[in-house]
């Protein structure tokens, strides 16, 4: 599997989550919902990655802390 | 507000009205204005919580655009990077770039002393551009006392230091009656030495002798009349008057309300009477209705600003943001030509946390237990009264028909009265009055003014009128409407057979069985009026563990301790003992425990002792404010379900009064018991 829609969105969740936090400091970005303008970003740091996965792979990632976060609750 | 712990990234404010703007029709607010407020929001420091003002009525359509920076050490760090890298915003002409360097370095403490700050711009891109007012705290709603006066002296000390206004603003906090609340300051920096002032609490009958005392030059009455309808309307209402330096003959009334209106059902009373009054128009209304929301980036449907996914990437793992929009208050002013006009607020904030923060506990320094447990009561009297609305009624427990007022004031006012602690003059009177008010014609009170008369709320109302002292015509009429709840063989419904309860959304009749059928919680709370028909139910309807199974709350521990007191020495207050004796032993909310201790003090000396010690920990346990976390529990259930089931709605006192009522007739009781001496 190293074609399709599926890997598209796993090398965006692999971008986000291991190069995105550094390369995206300082990173001139859209102010408005617009994942055109953080592919833009990636692009110019050698990442090829489209809008459409950059948003799957950003709604799975906050998905993936929200359930982490139900797993383990914080202490009241 | 805690944003104690946020990470300190930066955030584009302009992403707040991107997210807000498909919410706001254009006839709210025109491209324009949207222009110049994206503009002016792509200049400010990037924290993203922002609010535009909106004024309401036929060809208004200016709008202001405000920020509020916290006391956070993240928003401390975002507006040194800005100011670093915006060198002309801290070399501002006016003190506002004083004032923000002063607050990123909490220069003189500025920052740990105020918590927070309000920015406003009047109409960014009109041309004018003046310097924005900065809008700061004074006293919380809880302060007494010499902690209101501090507040009042941390401000006058800032603002002189900063050049914020002149020595008029040390000599108007300190003029102003100690017995007054001032919630904020605001310092118009683009209009010399005004300033304005913020009260809250003050009650209608009330405003006419401040406003004289003040010296307020405008008409009385209107100002008095327009107060008191929003009051009516609202329960809390803040009033702005202005200085410059002297009292100035406008004056604006800023009417709150929680929830969004699809919830709040007071937000739509308040927008009708805004049209009946010719100062919103219908289109408004029906955007401003429309407005609220919360938006998760997790929600497939849901994009995000692409800065902010920047911002939230490079966050631990324990942050997920959200974001909210909602119509955040109302301000309806007189001004100094007798005109009345309307604005309205909305925010828009970006949020890093889905969990509640809890507040840290007060610190115990009483000397001892006893001490100790007698202090947080009369903290706890200080949290109650400081919580009550300005029409007399406390709100909480805020559900799809809005927040229960009549209920939950019978139930406040009877446990500030049995705590036997020194109340004010007035208040009883007062909270009489309000509950009178609102009895209905066959004699019941309900859960609010929308609700029909129901046998728990009549009950509280009834042990508040008899702990008071109080009889009468009224009172009678009240007996004869519970008494139309007793069930054969001495059961009590909540609602009695004929008391018509319409649903919103129905179309015809629905099975409200559950809601008609007995209920123990409700026969225990009754039982103690109505004689030993219910208490001879009671004691044939406990479970065998010793507790009573409630209907209308998550855990027995309120419904057992009601029962425990009405059925009296025996059998069935021994296992009850018995039950609250081995729940001790295992963890619980303070408004569980509250109930717990009430009943442990029905035992002999052991469990006397164990109840004292629980209500010492109670105490422990209590914030700064004088109430405790949320944790009153009650449930929402299905009309046609008949007995509590695991997966029912759960609703808490957000307010947190429920609880600290709870928790003060503990401590009350702890206090008389003779372990406490």
């Amino acid at each position: 599997m190293t074609s399709g829609p599926n890997s598209d969105v796993q090398r965006a969740i692999d971008y986000l989550t291991t190069c995105a936090p550094n390369d995206l400091q300082g990173a001139k970005l859209s102010d408005w919902p617009c994942y055109e303008s953080l592919a833009q970003a990636a692009h110019d740091r050698g990442h090829d990655l489209s809008p459409d996965s950059l948003r799957t792979a950003f709604q799975l990632m906050m998905r993936a802390r929200l359930f982490t976060q139900q797993r383990n609750p914080p202490n009241e | 507000m805690t944003f104690g712990s946020e990470p300190e990234f930066d955030l584009s404010p302009v992403g707040s009205l991107a997210l807000l703007w498909p919410a706001v029709p254009e006839g709210l607010v025109g491209s324009a204005a949207r222009s110049a407020l994206e503009a002016a929001a792509s200049r400010l420091a990037p924290i993203a919580r922002l609010a535009i003002e909106l004024r309401l009525g036929e060809g208004r359509d200016d709008v202001d655009l405000h920020q509020y920076v916290s006391g956070s050490a993240a928003d401390a760090a975002v507006l040194r990077r800005y100011l670093t890298q915006m060198p002309e915003a801290s070399q501002h002409p006016h003190a506002i770039g004083r004032f923000l360097q002063a607050w990123a370095d909490d220069e003189d403490s500025i920052r740990t002393d105020l918590g927070g700050v309000f920015l406003e711009w009047d109409m960014p891109g009109s041309g004018t551009d003046r310097a924005p007012a900065l809008f700061l705290p004074v006293e919380t709603r809880h302060d007494r006392g010499p902690q209101a006066g501090g507040g009042r002296h941390r401000v006058a000390r800032h603002a002189h230091r900063l050049k914020l206004a002149g020595d008029h603003v040390t000599k108007l906090l300190s003029a102003l009656p100690p017995d007054l609340s001032i919630s904020y300051i605001g310092f118009m920096l683009g209009r010399g030495e005004a300033v304005r002032v913020n009260l809250r609490g003050v009650r209608p009958d009330d405003l006419k002798s401040l406003l004289s005392d003040l010296g307020w030059p405008g008409e009385c009455d209107r100002a008095t009349d327009l107060f008191a309808r929003l009051v009516g309307i609202t329960g809390r209402v803040a009033i702005g008057l202005d200085f410059a330096p002297a009292i100035r003959p406008t004056i604006g009334f800023e009417a709150m309300l929680p929830d969004f209106p699809a919830l709040e059902p007071r937000w739509s009373e308040l927008l009708d009477w805004l049209c009946a009054e010719n100062i919103c128009t219908n289109d408004q209304r029906t955007a401003l209705e429309r407005v609220g929301a919360r938006l998760y980036p997790e929600d497939s449907r849901q994009d995000w600003p692409a800065s902010w996914i920047a911002a939230a990437v490079r966050a631990p793992p324990k942050f997920v943001p959200w974001f909210e929009r909602r119509l955040s208050h109302v301000k309806v002013s007189l001004g100094a030509d007798s005109t009345t006009s309307a604005k309205a607020y909305i925010s828009a904030q970006h949020q890093w946390s889905r969990n509640n923060l809890a507040a840290s506990p007060r610190s115990i320094t009483a000397d001892g237990p006893a001490a100790a447990i007698a202090a947080a009561a009369a903290s706890a009297v200080g949290f109650l009264l400081a919580e009550r609305d300005q029409d007399d009624f406390w709100r909480d427990f805020q559900i799809v028909n809005g927040a229960s007022d009549e209920w939950v004031t019978a139930f406040v006012g009877y446990a500030l009265v049995v705590s036997g602690a020194d109340l004010p003059d007035t208040l009883i009177a007062q909270t009489i009055r309000a509950m009178l008010r609102r009895q209905r014609p066959a004699g019941g009170w309900g859960y609010n003014r929308i609700s029909p008369g129901d046998a728990d709320s009549t009950a509280w109302a009834l042990k508040f009128f008899r702990a008071v002292g109080y009889s009468g015509p009224d009172v009678a009429c009240a007996e004869a409407f519970l008494g139309a709840h007793l069930q054969p063989g001495g059961a009590v419904a909540t609602y009695a057979p004929d008391t018509p309860i319409r649903f919103d959304g129905s179309t015809g009749p629905q099975d409200d069985a559950g809601w008609r059928s007995g209920h123990a919680c409700v026969a225990a709370n009754v039982a103690a009026l109505m004689g030993e028909t219910v208490s001879d139910h009671l004691r044939s309807s406990q479970n065998p563990d010793g507790a009573w199974t409630a209907y209308w709350w998550r855990n027995d521990n309120f419904a057992t301790a009601l029962a425990a007191e009405a059925v009296g020495p025996g059998p069935n207050l021994s296992r009850a003992i018995g039950w609250a004796t081995t729940q001790a032993a295992t963890r619980s909310s303070p408004f569980d425990r509250a109930w717990l201790i009430r009943i442990l003090m029905l035992g002999q000396a052991a469990e006397r002792a164990q109840a004292h010690a629980l209500a010492f920990a109670l105490a422990a346990e209590q914030q700064s404010d004088g109430g405790w976390n949320s944790s009153a529990e009650m449930l929402f259930p299905d009309p046609a379900t008949l007995s509590r089931q695991p997966n029912m709605a759960v609703m808490r006192d957000t307010r947190r009064l429920f609880t600290a009522a709870s928790a003060l007739l503990a401590l009350s009781a702890a206090q008389a018991s003779d372990i406490a001496r």
